[in-house]
């Protein structure tokens, strides 16, 4: 018994080093978000950014309308867009690496991305609006998993579902890409295809605050089950018969996860374009971070995506005159990140 | 409480790998499976486990049908340790032990003190609490075992069903792990275990299942039906068992093969 007494202190500091490293995160984001506030052509001062929300929240009379007008109308919801995507994207990329039991796994695996690509370049194709083309998104988005769901299922009745849904979602993706490559052929390549093509780069520039409010409810929707059922996907990451045993139904609640997801991924690419890399590298890095455990986990690669995908999104704003497509700068990034952190995790194993 | 299989037939989908299969175990009770390779002592233990619905037959536990348990309730009553297996991330181990809290909490929850309170238990009831702390993925495959032994203590169940808890282990760790599943036993937990080695039986079964290659089934009390004419029905191998004692005094019964 005395051994449990001296681990018993081992736990609790563990967490309270858990807890600070979430301070110093939170920290971190409100730098970036300050950042953001005040890079652009429309240079602020922190100064002035925070008196101007001062100013709101208390209700005061606007002191100089186009700080306002900037602040308000143009870079918060770019910026809420950006946070709200980035957490997302990183949430349901870390979600999939449990439930597929692969660090490799990221939000597109089976096929929400090319769906969403498909939806809004047919949308753009038919000159609809920007509703049209979040709605098509949407829309195509959820249809290609359903499809590489319902396809997985078909073959692999009582079998691996694990690897046939992953090997599913490799041919939905690929047939949904090919889709969009017919549907930037028959494009008119003066008007409609350069359309297309800038936003399946990704990007912010064009959110509006109804954009958001486009995706806010299928984003809640997604984020709030996985991270109530976060310390389950722990039990998932060992496999579906090894969670059965430990009393979670892993059929059903990969099932939630998967459709969790893939709200998530879609409402996402309807709004923002492709935006890779973030689903993949910022759960990595968490994990190097603060550990494996879903349980720290989630919330943590909500924040560092948060942070991450702002910090990008003013890199690619504020770096020259004209804007970079968020997409392309991701995958900049992303890449020799990715690559640092594989070092770095093999040093780690190695030590 | 008692497990019993009533002339189970497994298999996948309509294809009975193993048949005719019956035998009850309970608490404080420890029956070794052995059969060779391929026999489907792994699609059995599936079915024990409620991954895989009988083909034929019943698999009640407490007299109840095990399919009308949930995963769950299940899960409260029978933990199983599988061959220790590397998982894709680095879990502390003090967190793989935690995971056996998991029927235990509801479904939205995560472990509290109190549970880590009882993954510690468990693991200083196996004498690895010092790798709490340490990543499951760099420790060794003996401690890794010792580690889901501990995950499954911590699911505080009646019955173990533990599969080929000796394999990969050294010939220390093998005595140690037996040892502890003895000591388990004797404290009331049912325990079902396969194994490859005969010796496994001598040291810890109460009740023996023999699985011969045609798919039939020998069980018994002890571990009186491991006979050398079992045995060459099983593995088609001659076999020399006996005692061997030796010069303190120390007696026990042990199975060799023998070359010809």
């Amino acid at each position: 018994m005395k051994a449990v007494q001296t681990a018993e202190p081992m736990a609790e500091k563990r967490r309270a080093r858990t807890t600070r490293k979430f301070l110093l995160m939170g920290v971190v984001l409100v730098c970036v978000v300050l950042l953001a506030c005040a890079t652009g052509q429309y240079r602020l001062h922190v100064r002035e950014i925070l008196q101007a929300v001062n100013n709101r929240l208390l209700g005061y009379p606007v002191a100089d309308e186009t700080i306002y007008a900037v602040l308000f109308h143009v870079r918060f919801p770019r910026i809420l867009a950006a946070l709200l995507i980035g957490a997302g994207l990183s949430i349901a990329g870390a979600a999939y690496q449990g439930v597929f039991k692969n660090p490799m796994a990221s939000p597109d695996l089976l096929g929400a991305s090319a769906g969403a690509s498909l939806g809004a370049a047919l949308a753009i194709l038919l000159d609809l609006n920007f509703a049209g083309i979040h709605i098509m998104g949407f829309g195509m988005g959820i249809l290609a998993v359903v499809l590489t769901y319902a396809v997985a299922s078909t073959i692999s009745y009582g079998g691996n579902q694990v690897l046939t849904l992953v090997l599913t979602g490799m041919v939905v993706g690929a047939l949904f890409q090919a889709f969009v490559s017919i549907t930037k052929y028959v494009a008119d390549p003066y008007s409609k295809l350069p359309v297309i093509t800038f936003w399946l780069m990704g990007g912010f520039a064009s959110i509006s605050i109804q954009s958001i409010l486009f995706m806010l409810l299928p984003l809640l929707l997604g984020i709030i089950p996985l991270v109530l059922l976060r310390w389950r996907i722990n039990a998932l990451s060992f496999g579906e018969e090894e969670a059965y045993t430990l009393g979670v139904d892993a059929r059903r609640i990969r099932m939630v996860i998967i459709v969790c997801a893939t709200l998530i991924t879609s409402s996402c690419v309807a709004v923002a374009g492709v935006v890779g890399w973030v689903g993949l590298i910022i759960p990595h890095l968490s994990r190097l971070l603060m550990g494996a455990d879903y349980k720290v986990l989630l919330p943590a690669s909500a924040l560092a995506g948060a942070a991450f995908m702002l910090l990008v999104d003013t890199i690619a704003r504020g770096l020259f005159i004209i804007e970079l497509p968020i997409g392309i700068l991701t995958s900049i990034v992303g890449a020799p990140f990715f690559i640092f952190l594989l070092l770095k995790g093999k040093k780690e194993t190695l030590k | 409480m008692k497990l019993e299989a009533n002339n189970l037939a497994c298999g996948y989908g309509r294809r009975k790998i193993i048949q005719h299969i019956s035998f009850s175990v309970a608490s404080g009770e420890t029956l070794c499976l052995l059969g060779p390779n391929g026999v489907g002592k792994t699609t059995l233990f599936k079915t024990l486990l409620g991954l895989l619905k009988p083909i034929e037959g019943t698999v009640l536990v407490d007299g109840r049908d095990r399919l009308t348990y949930s995963v769950q309730e299940m899960a409260k009553l029978i933990a199983y340790v599988p061959q220790a297996h590397t998982p894709p991330f680095p879990f502390t181990a003090e967190e793989v032990v935690a995971l056996g809290r998991t029927a235990h909490l509801g479904i939205f929850s995560s472990p509290k003190k109190a549970d880590y309170r009882i993954a510690h238990e468990a693991m200083a009831a196996l004498g690895v609490t010092y790798l709490a702390g340490k990543v499951y993925t760099q420790i060794s495959g003996g401690e890794q075992q010792m580690i889901m032994i501990a995950r499954a203590l911590a699911q505080q169940p009646r019955f173990l069903v533990l599969d080929e808890p000796s394999s990969n282990l050294d010939f220390g760790n093998q005595a140690q792990v037996m040892s502890k599943i003895n000591g388990l036993r004797q404290q009331g937990m049912g325990v079902i275990m396969t194994t490859h080695n005969p010796d496994h039986a001598f040291m810890c079964a109460t009740k023996t299942l023999l699985i011969l290659d045609d798919g039939s089934s020998k069980s018994g009390e002890g571990h009186g039906i491991i006979t050398k004419e079992n045995l060459r029905k099983a593995y088609h191998i001659e076999t020399c068992i006996g005692y061997l004692t030796d010069e303190d005094g120390a007696r026990v019964k042990t199975c060799a093969p023998l070359f010809h």
